[in-house]
């Protein structure tokens, strides 16, 4: 949950110290790595080829992990169906826990689900009767790549300039405001923000901006639609922005002092040529690397842990689907959804991990 | 000059330098160092203020935090006592200062209690929450990455390994789960718990979920600063003579890391507090009748169409705001102060 | 430069969005909802709320209207004895052993694809109901049936086996848990051989077969044909979000005027959250709510909020919100309390003032004193209101053993040495208006020296088995609150009082278990969690269950009240009250009382004023 400072470069575990999740995560900022020295005996090929095969069991562990503990919890739909129809009896309560396989203990069910999974079959949603990877992937998922997507646009777009301008203007009015502003960004709930913006813009002024929703149907023709959506879009993606947009503005802040100060900068510098190429050309390519290796890491957090935001604001996205899920014992969402972003995670890890090794010449996984 | 030279005086002329005085201790120089952070320090003292007004909530106002006064549900906030209120009897008391009985400066909710109060109790479970949490995680997570960077081989890979698969495991999710799952009386566990704990026992499986969760941060943080710390001279020389593992991990290594650890705690209190009226929010936290802040925001979701009902909604939200905000400037501050790789960088 | 630009195109997309407001267009209704149905198989019901937005594409055999009244759908006339469509074989003493049932189908149903609708589909729909594979929510009602045999294409006759007072209600004529009674064959015939013929092959394959090819079809998903029989057909349904219907010419029931009056089409909007189904209907976009969707706002600030924009109209809903007692001896806790004793019980109502309750958590509703509404067959007005009485709560629990023995303002009483204090456990849903009934229960019973122990845990917890069926271990250990619905009403499925009884004495022989009381002698299944017992209650409702002179039934009914309400096995809060918004100019759009079960029961008389749809309702 925490982001520590705590990247060493060198020796590549995987620097997901950098990862949050994007509605929860604060622990004030991420930094710059620091300076360590590791050195291992393999080589780079061998490193990748390691650490592809280290996903499986991974992966297959946090399978059983999370299988287990929703197992665990008590309470199934078939219940939800009972309290519906007063006209249920146990004789069908015990035929329909039978027919779902509930009756038999969670590592059967495990295992049965794992057979079916390995063929592809992610199940069925006891929530909703179609197929759960169906479900998830097109109901949900790119609902919450719209809004997580929109929102990590605009964070960068906010946060490279803001930061940069932080840096330029160290210990000045600006930079002042600027870092106040972003100690206030991370600090904010943001089910709280989404509460009082929809407060403001859709309770204050009647109708100005929806309080939530996806869309309104019955919209049609492209430019009522578009306009419509991003209607709808706004305040989710406010929201949920606010807290990177802090996060990196700081971090892009921290990373260009330490550009600024590095010696190819002065050399630069030394070398007559102007200051803003000197700023754009040299110091901001080289600042922005360790930013967009945090934006790599903070991307599959974006998947799941945009839930509160998707509660306040009724956005039908994925952080929600797998909080249901969860609520109601609904195990095939559950399960597809988390092992996607799982597997998330460690994909963008790795490839976060290389990227990084490829740019950076000073690291050597050697 | 030197290159060396050159550098610190550059660095003096960036930091409008504070140097080091003669025969100093660390600590005092941290202490200065951050009493200049302006900023930090304000915040510390608000800080201090939030603690103190929590811990004496009870005595603090007129009001018991439950007391229900149904004939004034949705009062608007004002100082001052209004004409037809018939509430003296249901105060604890008729007078705090200048507070009358009567007096609601942040309004009452939707079964007429007085916010303010409620928001002083609230704090009470949030900060409680979050400290304990914090405090404990970073024990926790310090413990372990000492122990994995100190051993190193077989410890280490695993533990580093145990530190992977949790942080690839979707957080929030398995906070979630566990936190469903142990609060469930119908889970053997659980009902263990209700019997162990009764009334606190929401409490302290949140703050046992925040420890689990957040306890990898440190442990990576710690273990790298351990393993740097390993090779250097004070470490050979407690090996050469003969000194136990855990001794040159508690007695040596660790003293060096507690600036590193007591950053991270503070940050992580910020945290844990955010995640705790998260998860009320959610209606998994801290239950009704209790009080924090989280749940308060959950309530309040419902009633922003009513009059006044707006501000069961922006009070909890603010306090939680500003005393994250200044756990958040407290921690900088140390940063700045404690760890040296942070000077400049202000 | 490029930035300014890019401010400029949002601004104009932004623009052209909030111009699309306000422009509602042809004869169109948007309703919002807050429960989306799981899928459209006409077999599997989850829970009615969800399956209500069925009554706009289907309607049953019969109906009941606004006022409470049976009306013919499907069928062209309600079987009574008079017409001689129900014929009652009794016995030579007067038990009831057989009952016939005929039913025809009028001429001009159809389905929506234009196929007739015809008694092969009433055979085919049992069929379905009763194979022993299908996961068919309940056959509690399709249970009552022999058989179903075909009299002519549009003719068939319903056999039970046992006295079915419901033969023809919604849902009591066949027995499928929806609100109609009659499903395609010719839609869903090829998929049932289908599947069927796959289980045959693989036996131990069948609920993934049924899972994926049954409940998972397109016909069920939206995906593919689905067709009704009700004055509206399936246009689309994007998951989640809403799913659109448009009128069928050729449905025979027609309201006054001419038809491109009234709507054409209706959409259904699926919003979760209250404030944002709100702030849609105050913006206009949201034309109508159902009526589940907005339980517990208080219809005075709704009023307030919309002004003359809507209406906004309360109605009772049948769900009775009631304390649940725990009254098994094993339950240690609870016997202690000396629940199980009705002074107790009796204390308690009077110690809640359920006026007050009422009106705060759930403005509208009206203070409940009985297991049935008004409207239910027999229901008694005359009953003991059991008023708010702190004196006479004291008395009685002083009466029990109880006293504030030392000053801490909890009761206490001492048995076999053992100090015990009046601890009440309570549980509900983490509901809003639960939470906040736990909170002014908590206040309203410490008056009387009770501390009531308030715990509220999700609905998937408090309404699993393992916990609300296992009160006789102690799970929950004092209160259950929740509503459920007690009408006998004209509907089966209300029961008459689903948990009160214990032994169904209606089989014969006769046999001596408590079959509806959980316990570990039947595996802890049965819906009177209470786990009370009274030989006389159930008795009566068996009498009732069997009288089929509505005259003599509701005079059993009156007694059973009566019964009740002496006993309280369970304390009645207050009927809950059903908020419906509806803009104005939207007429006939009512469910006008409980017994009508679902807000979309009238589709195809709903219509806009200013478009010429007359109000008959």
């Amino acid at each position: 949950m925490g982001l520590g400072a705590e990247r060493c470069r060198g020796r590549a575990i995987s620097p997901s110290s950098l990862a949050a999740d994007s509605d929860w995560g604060v622990g004030g900022f991420p930094s710059r790595p620091g300076l360590g020295s590791e050195k291992a005996g393999v080589g780079m090929a061998t490193y990748l080829v390691r650490r592809v095969l280290q996903l499986i069991p991974t992966l297959f562990v946090i399978s059983l992990l999370l299988f287990g503990l929703l197992a665990m919890k008590p309470g199934d739909p078939i219940d939800e169906m009972r309290r519906g129809n007063p006209g249920f009896t146990q004789a069908d309560y015990d035929r329909l826990r039978e027919f779902y396989g509930l009756d038999r203990p969670w590592y059967v069910q495990y295992w049965r689900w794992l057979g079916r999974v390995v063929h592809g079959d992610f199940g069925t949603s006891r929530q909703f009767g179609r197929p759960a990877a169906d479900y998830v992937f097109k109901y949900r998922f790119p609902n919450t790549v719209l809004l997580s997507g929109l929102s990590l646009l605009l964070s960068f777009s906010v946060a490279v300039p803001a930061g940069v301008l932080s840096a330029l203007r160290q210990r000045g009015f600006v930079d002042y405001t600027i870092t106040v502003v972003s100690f206030v960004g991370v600090s904010i709930p943001i089910f709280w923000m989404g509460i009082m913006l929809i407060y403001i813009f859709a309770v204050q002024f009647r109708g100005f901006l929806p309080a939530g929703g996806l869309a309104t149907p019955g919209v049609t023709g492209t430019w009522p639609i578009l306009g419509d959506r991003l209607r709808h879009l706004l305040l989710p993606v406010l929201a949920l922005s606010s807290l990177q947009v802090a996060q990196w503005t700081r971090f892009m802040r921290s990373s260009m002092l330490e550009t600024i100060q590095l010696d190819f900068v002065v050399t630069a510098r030394s070398k007559g040529l102007s200051e803003r190429r000197v700023i754009f050309k040299h110091a901001l390519r080289n600042a922005i690397l360790p930013l967009i290796t945090l934006m790599g890491l903070n991307v599959p957090a974006l998947f799941s842990g945009a839930i509160l935001t998707e509660t306040v604001f009724n956005w039908p996205g994925m952080g929600r689907a797998i909080y249901d899920a969860i609520l109601v014992n609904d195990f095939n969402v559950a399960m597809v959804s988390l092992m996607f972003i799982s597997l998330l995670v460690l994909l963008f890890n790795l490839l976060t991990d290389i990227a990084y090794a490829l740019v950076d010449p000073r690291i050597r996984y050697g | 000059m030197t290159d060396t030279t050159r550098t610190r005086s550059k660095q003096a002329e960036v930091e409008n330098d504070l140097q080091t005085r003669p025969g100093e201790s660390q600590w005092r120089y941290a202490w200065r160092s951050f009493r200049r952070h302006r900023l930090a320090m304000a915040a510390g003292v608000v800080l201090v203020i939030l603690i103190l007004g929590a811990i004496f909530a009870p005595w603090l106002t007129p009001y018991d935090f439950a007391r229900q006064n149904r004939s004034n549900m949705f009062g608007s906030p004002s100082l001052r006592v209004a004409a037809n209120a018939q509430t003296i009897d249901k105060c604890a008391r008729p007078q705090v200062l200048w507070w009358r009985c009567g007096a609601h400066p942040f309004g009452t909710d939707d079964l007429g209690r007085d916010i303010l109060t409620r928001v002083l109790h609230g704090g009470r479970v949030s900060l409680l929450v979050g400290f304990s949490a914090a405090f404990i995680s970073t024990l926790l997570g310090s413990l372990i990455g000492a122990i994995a960077g100190y051993w190193g081989r077989a410890v280490d890979a695993f533990a580093s390994r145990l530190i992977e698969i949790m942080l690839s495991i979707p957080q929030l999710p398995l906070l979630l789960i566990l936190v469903a799952l142990l609060a469930n009386p119908g889970v053997r566990f659980g009902a263990m718990l209700t019997g162990a704990l009764g009334d606190s026992k929401n409490i302290v499986i949140i703050i046992v979920v925040i420890i689990l969760l957040s306890w990898m941060s440190t442990a990576r943080l710690v273990r790298g600063q351990i393993i740097a710390l390993r090779e250097r001279d004070f470490v050979e020389a407690a090996r050469a003579i003969g000194a136990s593992r855990m001794r040159i991990v508690f007695r040596h290594l660790l003293p060096n890391v507690t600036s590193v650890i007591i950053v991270q705690a503070t940050l992580m209190t910020g945290e844990a507090i955010l995640i705790e009226s998260g998860l009320s929010f959610l209606g998994l936290g801290i239950q009704p009748p209790a009080v924090s802040w989280g749940n308060m925001l959950s309530r309040a979701q419902g009633f922003l169409y009513y009059p006044n009902g707006v501000y069961t909604a922006l009070f909890p939200g603010l306090f939680i705001l500003l005393t994250v905000l200044c756990v958040n400037f407290v921690g900088d501050g140390l940063r700045d102060a404690l760890d040296p790789r942070y000077h400049g960088r202000a | 430069m490029r930035y300014r630009m890019s401010v400029v195109v949002l601004g104009i997309v932004l623009a052209a969005g909030l111009a699309v407001l306000g422009s509602s267009g042809s004869n169109s209704l948007v309703i919002g909802a807050s429960q989306e149905p799981s899928n459209l198989c006409p077999w599997e019901g989850a829970a009615d709320t969800k399956e209500n937005l069925m009554g706009i594409f289907n309607i049953g055999l019969t109906y009941i209207d606004s006022s409470g009244v049976l009306q013919p759908g499907l069928a062209t006339e309600i079987p009574t004895e008079s017409n001689g469509r129900l014929v009652v074989i009794s016995d030579a003493t007067g038990q009831v052993i057989r009952q016939q049932v005929v039913w025809t189908i009028r001429e001009d149903a159809y389905w929506s694809d234009g196929v007739p609708i015809t008694s092969d589909d009433a055979i085919f729909t049992f069929q379905v109901q009763n194979t022993q594979e299908m996961m068919v929510t309940t056959r509690a009602f399709s249970n009552l049936v022999e058989e179903i045999v075909k009299v002519d294409d549009k003719t068939f006759r319903i056999t039970y086996g046992t006295p079915n007072l419901f033969y023809s209600s919604v849902g009591g004529s066949i027995g499928l848990a929806r609100f109609y009674d009659i499903a395609p064959k010719h839609i869903w015939g090829p998929i049932y051989d289908q599947v069927m013929a796959q289980i045959a092959a693989k036996p131990e394959n069948a609920s993934t077969i049924i899972e994926g090819q049954f409940l998972g079809a397109p016909s069920s998903t939206g995906t593919g044909a689905v067709v009704g029989s009700g004055a509206f057909e399936f246009v689309e349904w994007q998951i989640n979000q809403f799913i659109r219907f448009a009128r069928r010419a050729d449905f025979f029931l027609v309201p006054p005027g001419p038809a491109s009056n009234y709507l054409q089409e209706i959409t259904v909007r699926y919003i979760v959250a209250q404030p944002t189904l709100l702030s849609g209907i105050m913006a206009g976009e949201i034309e109508a709510c159902d009526d589940i969707s907005l339980a517990g706002m208080d219809p005075a600030i709704l009023r307030a909020q919309l002004g003359s924009q809507a209406v906004v109209e309360v109605t009772a809903s049948g769900f009775i919100e009631k304390l649940n007692f725990n009254l098994f001896p094993s339950c240690q806790v609870a016997a202690d309390l000396l629940l199980g004793d009705k002074r107790t019980r009796q204390a308690i109502i009077q110690a809640i003032d359920r006026e007050d309750l009422a009106r705060t958590v759930y403005p509208g509703a009206t203070v409940s004193n009985s297991f049935l509404v008004d409207g239910d067959i027999g229901f008694d007005a005359a009953l003991n209101p059991w008023p708010y009485n702190l004196t006479a709560a004291r008395t009685l629990l002083a009466d029990l053993g109880w006293a504030d023995s030392d000053g801490d303002g909890t009761l206490e009483r001492t048995v076999d040495g053992r100090v015990i204090e009046f601890r009440l456990h309570w549980v509900a849903t983490t509901a809003d208006f639960r939470i906040r009934t736990g909170e002014i229960l908590q206040e309203m019973l410490a008056d009387v020296g009770i501390k009531l122990e308030v715990e509220n845990l999700p609905g998937s917890v408090v309404f699993s088995s393992e916990y609300l069926n296992h009160g006789s271990e102690c799970t929950w250990r004092g209160i259950v609150e929740y509503a459920e619905a007690g009408g006998v009403g004209q509907a089966p499925a209300d029961p008459l009082s689903n948990e009160l009884w214990a032994n169904d004495l209606l089989e014969v022989p006769v046999d001596a278990e408590l079959e509806n009381t959980p316990l570990p002698e039947n595996s802890f299944g049965g819906t009177n969690i209470m786990g009370w017992v009274s030989v006389e209650f159930d008795q009566l409702r068996a009498d009732a269950l069997r009288e089929f002179d509505p005259d003599k039934r509701s005079a059993i009914v009156k007694l059973m009240q009566q019964l009740y309400n002496e006993e309280l096995p369970t304390v009645p809060l207050y009927d809950r009250s059903e908020i419906v918004v509806k803009m104005a100019g939207l007429v006939n759009y009512t469910k006008g009382t409980a017994a009508a079960r679902t807000q979309f029961w009238n589709a195809w008389e709903w219509g806009w004023a200013q478009n010429g749809a007359a109000a008959v309702r």
